[in-house]
């Protein structure tokens, strides 16, 4: 171990270092505003007639689920021979200020749709990441019979849970923020998130990183989630105000009383096969708040696989991908039809 | 011994760093740089000195341990530095000879010698411009009249008695500014005296909350101190990296307890939404200032949002319509259509009974 560093010796290593993420190759199927539904390409050939839709939170990017070429959630489905799409929400400004979850659940529906006629099934599954759970929960109910399987992955569902973030999203005043701002700002929310946990976030992992320096696989893998960590897309306006009033504020979600689409949305009413892949350690989802799903919805087939990780580690980490993931897709493959 | 060339290339190479990392992940680089090296150094005075004693190791941290402090919580600060920099520049200026009687000293040679120097500089420019007029016209041969009437348009005069007549003007004009605001028609309208007004209010009191956040972030980091050198007082013959990790659980623990209190959410939340307040007191003057404008080339935000609300409510409807259309798409294809043929097939059937029924 080096003793004493200098900022030469350091970003010396990272001057020649180029990243990339999206690993996978993929195609842009459909486009509504700032909404992208990508399809990808296959690696091998096609053994499961149920096709994946992934949904990936409003907040931060999809790519973190294809961010390294050996530690990617989208390879693992592909090599094992499911047709996969993804929703992009893309980078929402002031233009998209009045987007509402209403309008995410129903580009859902016309990505399932096309997914549907363009694949010739009736059903497909969905994998829901963080904030895309709840989204996938609400889709779920609203149009079950597209709906095989639905996989949670680290998603909130009872938003009454003693972590810093929830508490102070109950104090926030969201309405102060949307009003002037008209979004909330991306960098906003990255350092809410920061500041959460300090010490860890601005030091530990940095240290671990100057541990490492000579490790150029680390060191790639080290800027990739640095990007997807900085590369906070702002949420739109309405869509902020909603998620912290009438989730994180009056928990409306798991009192099955969210309205969507007039709709008021009884999770009793899911039927479907459900797994909640669930982390640990999350300081964002907490894992009684991902798991509370498990006793309010009516599916006779239902699970929780846990994995002794973080929010992100989950995704991220080289063990997780070694010993878990091969299990989560065990799950899917058992509920898909072959093709 | 490192040569001109071998320099020119170190800072060729962390230029290229600084372009393609993240702007974040460089200063959190150059920041845990100078954290693992104050630490390190902490560390190796302490292995150093096997007897150093709790209050000793404490003041070696307290001192050090300062630009940790800084390098840790920089990025969570500046915004609110910069917002109460002036603020903050004048309090520390002034705090240390500010007294009633200085103040009042302070202000009024302040108002004398800005008024003072007003007054010369504008009677230089004035004897200038009088000078330079008179060498103009000291050629003039023309008739006298015409003469004189075109001494008085001549740019320089012009100047020369606005300078001349200025300084009365000056008080006219702000004799008659608190009258001029009450027209309506005025190009500075009330909304933007009342939203300056909220923003100079609520402006001040963003300092006093900066500083009660900052406090408990700063009390935090010194009780964590003293913890963490009873904790090294303890165990002495660690490795580096055992010493780390108990700087990182202990800061980690106590901040966590600051982080959720009561007391901190409170604060953080005044100060968020003061600063809020500013902002939008700010955009709300600017809006009014804008709208006055009588040859005003943009539109303010507000009416830019209400073209968003308008086109976001036009497109609902429209999605709506073309998934009714799909709807109904798919229910003439899907169902009644096989319905229809159904039904056509039995009649046909039937048709075909009927027909051979009447052949036999």
């Amino acid at each position: 171990m080096i003793d004493d560093f200098t900022y030469f010796d350091v970003l010396s290593r990272f001057s020649d270092i180029k990243i990339d993420v999206w690993q996978s190759p993929f195609d842009v199927v459909d486009k509504n505003g700032i909404f992208r539904l990508l399809h990808y390409h296959p690696t091998t050939k096609r053994r499961y007639r149920t096709p994946l839709l992934i949904l990936y939170a409003f907040i931060n990017r999809p790519y973190v689920l294809d961010l390294s070429p050996d530690i990617s959630v989208v390879k693992k489905y592909l090599d094992a021979g499911f047709d996969l799409y993804m929703i992009d929400w893309g980078y929402p400004t002031r233009v998209d200020q009045y987007l509402r979850i209403d309008d995410y659940v129903n580009y859902i529906d016309k990505c399932v749709d096309y997914i549907r006629w363009v694949d010739n099934v009736n059903r497909v599954s969905l994998h829901g990441y963080c904030l895309g759970g709840d989204l996938s929960v609400i889709y779920t109910v609203l149009h079950q019979n597209k709906i095989r399987n639905l996989m949670l992955q680290a998603s909130p569902i009872d938003f009454d849970t003693d972590n810093t973030l929830a508490i102070w999203a109950r104090n926030l005043d969201v309405d102060k923020i949307v009003d002037t701002f008209r979004l909330a700002p991306g960098d906003f929310l990255n350092v809410g998130f920061l500041l959460v946990d300090p010490i860890n976030l601005l030091v530990g992992k940095y240290h671990g990183m100057l541990e490492m320096l000579e490790e150029e696989r680390f060191l790639k893998n080290f800027l990739r989630m640095e990007k997807w960590i900085f590369d906070a897309p702002a949420i739109p306006g309405e869509t902020y105000r909603q998620y912290i009033k009438e989730w994180y504020q009056q928990n409306l979600l798991i009192k099955n009383e969210f309205v969507c689409n007039g709709t008021k949305i009884d999770l009793s009413k899911i039927e479907v096969p459900l797994l909640v892949i669930a982390a640990t350690y999350d300081h964002i989802a907490p894992l009684e708040s991902q798991k509370a799903i498990l006793n309010v919805i009516s599916s006779k087939d239902k699970d929780v696989y846990e994995y002794n990780k973080g929010h992100i580690g989950i995704t991220t980490s080289r063990s997780s991908h070694k010993e878990y993931w091969p299990k989560v897709i065990k799950w899917l493959e058992e509920r898909s039809r072959k093709a | 011994m490192v040569d001109d060339e071998e320099i020119q290339d170190r800072y060729k190479m962390l230029f290229d760093a600084y372009l393609h990392l993240q702007a974040e992940t460089y200063e959190m680089i150059i920041r845990n740089v100078s954290i693992h090296n104050t630490l390190r150094e902490v560390y190796e005075s302490i292995v150093e000195n096997p007897d150093i004693a709790t209050e000793e190791i404490y003041d070696m941290l307290d001192k050090n341990f300062r630009d940790i402090y800084k390098n840790i919580f920089a990025m969570f600060f500046r915004p609110f530095e910069v917002a109460t920099y002036p603020l903050t520049f004048f309090v520390k200026e002034q705090l240390g000879t500010l007294t009633p009687e200085t103040l009042l000293n302070s202000y009024s040679g302040m108002f004398n010698a800005v008024g003072r120097s007003q007054i010369d500089i504008m009677k230089g420019f004035s004897d200038i411009l009088k000078g330079y007029s008179n060498v103009v016209l000291k050629y003039e041969t023309e008739d006298e009249a015409f003469s004189t009437r075109i001494k008085e348009f001549l740019p320089f005069n012009i100047l020369r008695n606005m300078i001349d007549e200025g300084f009365e003007n000056f008080f006219d004009v702000l004799s008659n500014f608190f009258g001029y605001l009450g027209e309506s028609q005025f190009l500075i309208p009330k909304t933007f005296i009342t939203n300056i007004n909220n923003v100079f209010s609520t402006y001040s009191k963003i300092f006093g909350l900066w500083r009660r956040y900052e406090l408990m972030f700063d009390h935090v980091w010194n009780r964590a101190l003293k913890k963490f050198s009873e904790g090294i007082v303890e165990n002495k013959d660690v490795d580096f990296e055992k010493f780390f990790n108990t700087f990182r659980s202990i800061y980690s623990e106590e901040y966590d307890d600051l982080l959720r209190s009561k007391e901190f959410i409170e604060v953080q939340n005044r100060l968020r939404d003061t600063l809020i307040d500013t902002i939008r007191y700010s955009e709300e003057a600017i809006y009014a200032l804008l709208e006055m404008f009588p040859v005003l080339p943009f539109a303010p935000r507000r009416e830019v949002d209400e073209i968003e609300k308008r086109v976001y409510d036009n497109k609902k409807v429209l999605d709506s319509v073309e998934r009714r259309i799909a709807e109904i798409e798919e229910q003439i294809g899907f169902f009644s259509t096989i319905d229809e043929i159904d039904m056509l097939k039995k009649r046909i059937n039937e048709l075909e009974k009927k027909m051979l029924k009447e052949k036999t």
